[in-house]
């Protein structure tokens, strides 16, 4: 993309988005529950 | 463009703070009704610069949610800016900050970067950010504010707009306080 241009607008698989945004919440969920593991366990 | 209601919608993009982002990872249904909002009032086309992804990524200790944020910003189509591209006026305009009480370690050079993207397309690109703090009225407008709530907290997201006038203002007076400070 040049500096001076903007990209043209797309459409966003809504249906898609909510899905990711779901699988997203619970891998970050889980990754949090690691890392959480891991405090406890250094600590 | 005329949306399922018949109404036209305004195109607008939008540059993501990565506060804006890294809310989203954490509650799918209150980032997904905050694009259901934009998404009504506009057609919305999402920018962020190398160094918002970087900050978006970094925090991925798997595999799988550095993989699924990257679908995220896929599924959004977010264009990602090359940064080195604004580098032009980050200084003068960090300058205008502090010379607006801004403390040199609250001026956070990836803000920066986001202020010059605002700048180079200053009126076609709004900003929304979580830190509204960070984009101090010395350089910014605000356009709007979207609330963000569950069990009693709530975010404000802050749509902003880089003001030129602002801007010019903040030059002359870098260029008055130089002239005084030589005294």
């Amino acid at each position: 993309m040049e500096k001076n241009n903007l990209p043209e607008p797309k459409k966003v698989d809504t249906k898609r988005l909510k899905e990711v945004l779901r699988e997203l919440k619970h891998l970050e969920a889980k990754q949090q529950e690691w890392l959480e593991k891991q405090a406890t366990q250094e600590s | 463009m005329a949306g399922k209601t018949g109404y036209t919608r305004i195109l607008r993009y939008f540059l993501i703070d990565s506060c804006l982002l890294i809310k989203g990872t954490e509650d799918s249904n209150i980032f997904f009704n905050f694009y259901n909002e934009l998404n009504i009032k506009y057609q919305p086309v999402f920018l962020i610069h190398e160094g918002i992804k970087f900050e978006f990524l970094r925090s991925a200790v798997s595999a799988d949610v550095k993989q699924k944020r990257e679908e995220l910003l896929n599924i959004l189509d977010v264009t990602v800016l090359p940064q080195n591209k604004f580098d032009d006026d980050i200084l003068q305009i960090a300058q205008i900050y502090h010379a607006n009480k801004v403390q040199p370690n609250q001026i956070h050079y990836i803000d920066v970067i986001n202020a010059a993207i605002l700048n180079q397309f200053a009126g076609r690109v709004h900003l929304l950010t979580i830190d509204n703090n960070d984009y101090p009225p010395c350089l910014f407008n605000y356009e709007e504010f979207f609330s963000m709530e569950k069990n009693n907290q709530r975010s404000i997201v802050g749509e902003y707009i880089f003001s030129k006038e602002k801007y010019h203002e903040g030059l002359v007076k870098l260029a008055a306080a130089t002239k005084e400070i030589k005294k």
